[in-house]
């Protein structure tokens, strides 16, 4: 899902230190950690990484030159957050419903109230200047924060806010999937619901992810298949399984034939999540490695060639908002 | 001899006690709107859906199996609306934990849908549902939905969870997810101790209008 320095990265943390590696393993940057920390975020350019501390700031940090551009410590909880496109924004989902938009280069501040829960998803648009905001238990809203914050749109749900979102690569479609089990895509210009797809699963869809070429995308989340949905009607196409775990991370690689597939075992949060490369052509795959983390030392590894954010997760327990929620 | 609320209005008016303004509006509507104000109900708060709801459960009130281990269950309640209506056209779905804190997301065990009866009342059979990994409370999941009101995503809790160590007032906010005290529910015990007991449970849903 996450596609920088022109390539598939990886990240790479050991003992404090980031490393960026392409798909081939090959390391092309490496930074230090300003804090301990098991949830970083990647920008979508490669240059900046957030780093959710355990001592409850955010730093944000240069990757090429390790300078800190950002910090903010204390206040509310943070529950999520996101890069801009171009890596000039940061934005910050709160525990009281807060969001925040941090100007990494140019620009003002804003900071605003979406609704009365915490803010379970956060997702920059195409324009630079509006994001995807919801709190938790409300439908969620386009904010257009040009000048001062204000609702663009309200996307649909029977009863939940959004859980996973994905913009197509064109930036012309945004696919949505919530805790109400529809999935449906939205026209971002006019924000017309498009399709809406109500019997694809029965369980809630925590990733989505298009294929480089827009035409269809990928959704997985609490049971352990994969669906493959097309852009153009909203339906099915095909069905990925035979793997445990629920899918907790999908991000398609390269050209679209494969796929880094996340596999978490709710039932024992504390065993490592398993990933798969799905070869889309063949529908096969194959385990290629794992994710782990150590919060004391903020020690990560993936070998799966795969991109990864991590959000922030609740300081209340080590595991994902999902797994933590149930 | 008790004094009916219109008998005590009309006293109150004939007496002066009461000036009822512009002198128009009947004794009668001024003791219906009393009744009405009597009846209005705070809605249930709302608790996150969580990650593992399933769509189309069966429609069903006994959700354990004769041989399921766990503590035996039973819920009952009834469906209100704000203004103290009975909803009997509202359904409820319910979700929860096996009795080891696992979901069934392959199927549907320990998941239901209900219709309430006639004078809007719920009941179900289950199980005490296991502590969830990383969750602190049991509790069990409900959507309610009802023609004309907003859907309600919430959770009943128990007083007799271990992790409010006996005090639920002192201690419910060992759960950040718990979003109010009134959703821990106080637990009977019924039963032959050491033969059949069983915990039963009172959880009215009160829902807001949409």
């Amino acid at each position: 899902m996450r596609r920088a320095l022109g390539a598939v990265v990886a990240l790479c943390c050991c003992c404090g230190a980031v490393s960026v590696r392409a798909a081939d393993v090959k390391q092309v940057a490496s930074v230090t950690l300003p804090c301990k920390s098991d949830q970083l975020v990647i920008s979508q350019t490669g240059k900046s990484v957030a780093a959710f501390c355990d001592d409850k700031s955010v730093r944000v940090v240069d990757v090429a030159s390790g300078r800190v551009l950002f910090a903010q410590n204390g206040g509310s909880r943070i529950t999520t957050g996101d890069f801009s496109r171009d890596g000039n924004w940061l934005g910050l989902g709160f525990w009281d419903g807060t969001v925040q938009i941090v100007p990494l280069a140019d620009g003002d501040s804003h900071k605003w109230k979406v609704g009365e829960h915490r803010v379970s998803k956060l997702h920059f648009l195409r324009d630079g200047h509006s994001v995807l905001a919801a709190s938790l238990g409300d439908r969620g809203q386009i904010w257009d924060f040009g000048g001062a914050p204000k609702v663009v749109a309200t996307l649909q749900s029977d009863f939940s806010s959004p859980s996973a979102v994905a913009l197509s690569p064109d930036r012309s479609l945004l696919a949505t999937a919530g805790g109400d089990t529809v999935i449906r895509i939205y026209d971002t210009t006019t924000w017309k619901l498009l399709h809406e797809n109500r019997n694809a699963t029965k369980l809630e869809m925590f990733d989505l992810d298009f294929t480089p070429d827009g035409k269809s995308f990928l959704a997985g989340g609490a049971d352990d298949h994969m669906l493959v949905i097309d852009s153009a009607t909203g339906e099915e196409t095909r069905k990925l399984g035979g793997r445990s775990g629920v899918i907790g991370d999908i991000s398609v690689l390269g050209d679209g034939t494969h796929a880094a597939v996340e596999y978490v075992d709710v039932d024992d949060m504390k065993k490592t999540p398993e990933w798969a490369m799905w070869n889309l052509q063949t529908q096969k795959a194959e385990p290629c490695g794992t994710w782990t983390s150590t919060p004391r030392t903020g020690s990560l590894t993936a070998n799966c060639g795969s991109p990864r954010r991590t959000e922030p997760r609740y300081k209340s327990s080590n595991t994902t908002e999902r797994s933590s929620a149930a | 001899m008790e004094m009916k609320r219109r008998e005590l209005l009309e006293k109150c008016v004939a007496m002066g006690a009461l000036t009822i303004a512009g002198g128009a509006m009947p004794v009668a509507t001024l003791a219906r709107a009393w009744d009405d104000a009597e009846k209005l109900k705070a809605p249930t708060p709302w608790c996150e859906l969580g990650p593992f709801y399933k769509r189309d459960a069966p429609h069903r009130t006994t959700l354990r199996g004769a041989n399921d281990p766990g503590m035996p269950l039973a819920v009952e309640g009834t469906v209100y609306s704000v203004n103290g209506n009975i909803l009997q056209d509202a359904t409820l779905e319910i979700w929860q934990t096996d009795n080891a804190g696992h979901y069934d997301n392959e199927g549907y065990l320990y998941r239901a849908i209900l219709k309430p009866d006639g004078k809007g009342g719920y009941a179900f059979e289950s199980v005490m549902p296991g502590h969830y990994p990383q969750r602190v409370g049991q509790h069990v999941h409900y959507l309610v939905t009802a023609p004309g009101h907003k859907p309600l995503t919430t959770q009943l809790y128990f007083a007799t969870d271990p992790v409010f160590k006996g005090d639920p007032d002192k201690n419910s906010g060992v759960d950040p997810l718990l979003t109010s005290r009134e959703l821990i529910r106080p637990v009977m015990i019924k039963g032959d101790p050491g033969t059949h007991m069983i915990a039963a449970v009172n959880f009215d849903v009160v829902l807001e209008k949409a």
